[in-house]
C-alpha cells in the first residue's frame, strides 16, 4: 500500500517539474520553426532570429527593461541594507511600526499601490519616464530585498563589527572589511531576486511608464491584439540562455548557497 | 556598607599608573543599575579576573573598559589618562570575545594579520613575520592559510589569541575565555593562559562565572555581584578570608550558622553558644554568620571524642557522597538545619547513614562575617 503511494507521489511529482519546464522547451523549439503559426511546425529555420534583430521596437523595450531592472535592483538592495542596519538600532514600537511600513506593499496588491503612486505623480506634475518607472519598481521590489537583507543582517554574530571595532577600526571600515563581505551573498540574493521581478513586472509598469519607455513585457503583452509573432520565441529562448548564463557565471554552487541562506535568514 | 576595594596605590605617573583605574563607576541601562560604584585598580602585568554570577554586572563592567559601554557615572583611567569619550578602536586594549568573533570570510592568517593592516602601522614584510610568531605563541605554526571553519573550538580560541594580541596592547580582556570548552581542554588552557600572559608581559582581565578558572590563574580577583564589587583580593585571601556571607557562599563551600555575638561566643538559637575566632573586633549584639568550610569540620562519635577546644554540635548523617578524590557528609543539625562536612579521599569513617554523630571544628579555622 505504501509502495503504491510511494509510486503516485513519484510521478506527481515528474509530472510538476514537466509542467515547469515544458513551456519553456516548447519555447525553445518553436524559436526554429520556419512557419508564421506558431503552433505547427514547417521545419527548421533561423529567420526569427534575424527579424528579431531588426525589431528595433522590441529591442528598444528589451533595453528599457534591463537598464529598469538593473537600476531599481541595485536602489533596492541598498535601501534593503540600510532599512537592516537602521532597525538593528531600533527597539519596541518604533521598530514594529517601521518594519510594518517596509513589508506592507508586499500585502498590498499591486495594482492599488499603482493607481496611488500615479495620482501622486499626477499631483507633482511629473512626466512619467524613466524615472517613474524606476521608482514604482522600487516600490514593489523593496519589500523582498529588505526581507532577504534583514533575515541575514539579524542572523549575522554581532560581536564579529564589534571584534572589528576592537581591532582598530572605525565605523566605516568596520562595515568595509567585515559587515560587508560577510552580507555579499545575500545582497546578491535579494539584487537576482529584485532584476526578476522588475524585469517581468507588468502591473506597475502599465501605470508608471511613459513615451518612450515601454518595457519589455509591456511590449509583448500590446502584441498580443496583433496576433504573436514567432520574433516572441526567440527572444524567450534567448533569455533563457542568458538566464542560464547567469547562473554559471554565478556559479551553481554560490547560487545554492545563496538560496538555501536566504531561506534560513 | 563599607566597601572592601583597595585604596589607591601611589600617585599616579604616566609609567606608574595602573593598567586600569575605575573610580565611582556605574553604569544605569534605563532605570536598571547594572554597575554600581566601582572603585579599583588593576596593576599592569597581573592576570586579574572579575567573578561573579550572570546578571552580577560583570560583563557590563568589562564592556566599560572597552569602551563599547559610557559609563554613566565615574571614570575610567586607562595608563593613568582618562579613557571616558575615547573610542573602542582608539584605546590600547584588544578583548577576547566569548565567541571568539573570528572572521569567517577570511583565513587564520588574515584573522591574525587584521589589526595590523587595519592600522597600516607595519610594511607587509613586517606584518607576514609578525603573524608568523604570533601563531607561534598560541602553538598553531603553519595554520595561516587554513580557513576558520576547519578548526576545533580549541583551535579557533588559540587563533582569537594570536589575533588580539598581534598588536601588542597593553590590556587584553577575556570574556569568559573558557566557557565554551570541554573539561580537558579547559585545565589545559588554564595553564597556557597563564603561560601566554607571562610570555607576553600584558595586563590580562578576564570575566568569568566560573571560580576554578578564576582561582587557578588569577593574581587577583574582584568578586562582583548585584552590581558591587565586594572583594578584591588574592586568590588564597579570597578563600581563606572572605568578606562577606556571599563571597564566603560563592567561593567554594561553606556551612553559615547566624546568631548574636557576646563576647568570644555565639548565639545561635536552638543550637547554644558556640565558640568563635579571637580577636573579631566586632561589637556585642551584632547578629552575625559563622562560615566554617566543610573540609574544616570532622565527625566523631562521641562528644568526648573530640579535641579540646573544637566546637561540638550533634546531628544526624543523613548521606556520604564520594566525589572521587573526597567524601562529603551530609548532616542534620538538632534544628533541621542541613551542615557539610567534607574529608580528603574515600570514606574511612565507619559512619552508617541515619547514625548520630558530632561535628566538630576548630574555632581558629571558623570565620565570622557581619555581611
Amino acid at each position: 500500500m505504501k509502495h503504491a503511494l510511494d509510486t503516485v507521489t513519484a510521478w506527481l511529482a515528474r509530472g510538476v517539474i514537466a509542467f515547469l519546464y515544458i513551456p519553456i522547451i516548447v519555447v525553445v523549439v518553436l524559436s526554429f520553426n520556419d512557419s508564421e503559426i506558431t503552433y505547427k511546425w514547417d521545419g527548421f529555420s533561423t529567420r526569427w532570429y534575424g527579424k528579431l534583430a531588426d525589431n528595433t521596437e522590441l529591442l528598444a523595450a528589451l533595453q528599457v527593461s534591463a537598464e529598469v531592472a538593473l537600476i531599481s535592483a541595485t536602489l533596492a538592495t541598498a535601501c534593503g541594507l540600510l532599512a537592516a542596519m537602521g532597525m538593528a538600532r531600533l527597539r519596541g514600537k518604533g521598530k514594529a511600526i517601521f518594519s510594518g511600513g517596509l513589508f506592507l506593499p508586499l500585502i498590498i496588491p499591486e495594482i492599488v499601490l499603482g493607481v496611488a503612486l500615479l495620482s501622486v505623480f499626477g499631483a507633482m506634475s511629473a512626466d512619467l519616464g524613466m524615472t517613474t518607472l524606476v521608482l514604482g519598481h522600487l516600490v514593489v521590489t523593496l519589500p523582498y530585498a529588505a526581507l532577504i537583507v534583514l533575515g541575514a543582517y539579524n542572523a549575522l554574530d554581532s560581536s564579529l563589527p564589534e571584534a572589528a571595532t576592537d581591532l582598530g577600526c572605525n565605523a566605516w571600515q568596520a562595515f568595509r572589511r567585515v559587515t560587508l563581505p560577510l552580507l555579499r551573498q545575500p545582497l546578491l540574493a535579494a539584487w537576482l531576486l529584485c532584476f526578476t521581478i522588475s524585469f517581468g513586472n507588468i502591473v506597475m509598469s502599465t501605470f508608471t511608464n511613459g513615451v518612450g519607455s515601454t518595457t519589455l513585457p509591456l511590449r509583448v503583452y500590446s502584441m498580443l491584439k496583433g496576433g504573436l509573432t514567432p520574433e516572441i520565441n526567440a527572444l524567450g529562448t534567448l533569455l533563457v540562455l542568458f538566464t542560464l548564463l547567469i547562473i554559471l557565471g554565478v556559479g551553481l554552487r554560490q547560487m545554492r548557497r545563496v538560496l538555501v541562506g536566504a531561506d534560513r535568514s | 556598607m563599607t566597601a572592601p576595594t583597595q585604596a589607591p596605590d601611589e600617585a599616579p605617573t604616566a609609567a606608574s599608573a595602573p593598567a586600569v583605574r575605575l573610580t565611582g563607576v556605574g553604569k544605569t541601562f534605563g532605570d536598571t543599575p547594572a554597575v554600581q560604584d566601582v572603585t579599583l585598580d588593576i596593576r599592569r602585568n597581573e592576570f586579574f579576573s572579575i567573578l561573579g554570577p550572570s546578571g552580577c554586572g560583570k560583563t557590563t563592567l568589562m564592556r566599560m573598559i572597552t569602551g563599547f559601554e559610557v559609563p554613566t557615572e565615574g571614570t575610567v583611567e586607562l595608563g593613568g589618562v582618562n579613557a571616558n569619550g575615547v573610542p573602542p578602536h582608539k584605546r590600547d586594549l584588544n578583548m577576547l570575545f566569548q565567541s571568539y568573533a573570528l572572521f569567517p570570510h577570511l583565513n587564520v592568517g588574515e584573522n591574525v594579520a587584521f589589526e595590523l593592516k587595519v592600522r597600516r602601522s607595519r610594511p607587509k614584510a613586517e606584518i607576514s613575520k609578525a603573524v608568523t610568531e604570533a601563531l607561534a605563541l598560541v602553538r598553531l605554526e603553519g595554520y595561516g592559510e587554513r580557513s576558520i571553519a576547519q578548526l576545533s573550538g580549541g583551535q579557533r580560541q588559540r587563533v582569537a589569541i594570536a589575533r588580539a594580541l598581534i598588536g601588542r596592547p597593553s590590556l587584553l580582556l577575556l570574556d569568559e575565555p573558557l566557557g565554551a570548552l570541554d573539561q580537558k581542554l579547559r585545565a589545559e588552557m588554564q595553564l597556557e593562559l597563564k603561560k601566554i600572559q607571562r610570555e607576553v608581559g600584558v595586563t590580562f582581565v578576564t570575566v568569568t562565572h566560573d571560580q576554578e578558572e578564576a582561582l587557578t590563574m588569577s593574581d587577583r580577583i574582584a568578586i562582583m555581584d548585584g552590581g558591587r564589587v565586594l572583594q578584591v583580593d588574592s586568590p588564597e585571601a579570597i578563600y581563606e578570608r572572605p568578606a562577606t556571607r556571599f563571597v564566603a557562599d560563592f567561593i567554594g563551600t561553606s556551612n553559615f550558622l547566624t546568631g548574636t555575638l557576646g563576647g568570644d561566643r555565639l548565639g545561635v538559637e536552638s543550637l547554644g553558644n558556640l565558640a568563635v575566632p579571637r580577636g573579631h573586633g566586632l561589637a556585642d549584639g551584632t547578629g552575625v554568620h559563622l562560615a566554617i568550610r566543610p573540609e574544616n569540620v570532622r565527625l566523631t562519635r562521641e562528644e568526648g571524642e573530640a579535641a579540646a577546644g573544637r566546637v561540638a554540635l550533634p546531628g544526624t548523617l543523613q548521606q556520604i557522597v564520594y566525589l572521587g578524590n573526597a567524601t562529603r557528609y551530609h548532616l542534620t543539625l538538632t534544628d533541621g538545619s542541613d551542615f557539610i562536612a567534607e574529608s580528603r579521599g574515600a570514606d574511612r569513617s565507619g559512619l552508617a547513614m541515619g547514625e548520630p554523630v558530632w561535628a566538630t571544628w576548630d574555632p581558629a579555622r571558623s570565620r565570622l562575617l557581619d555581611q
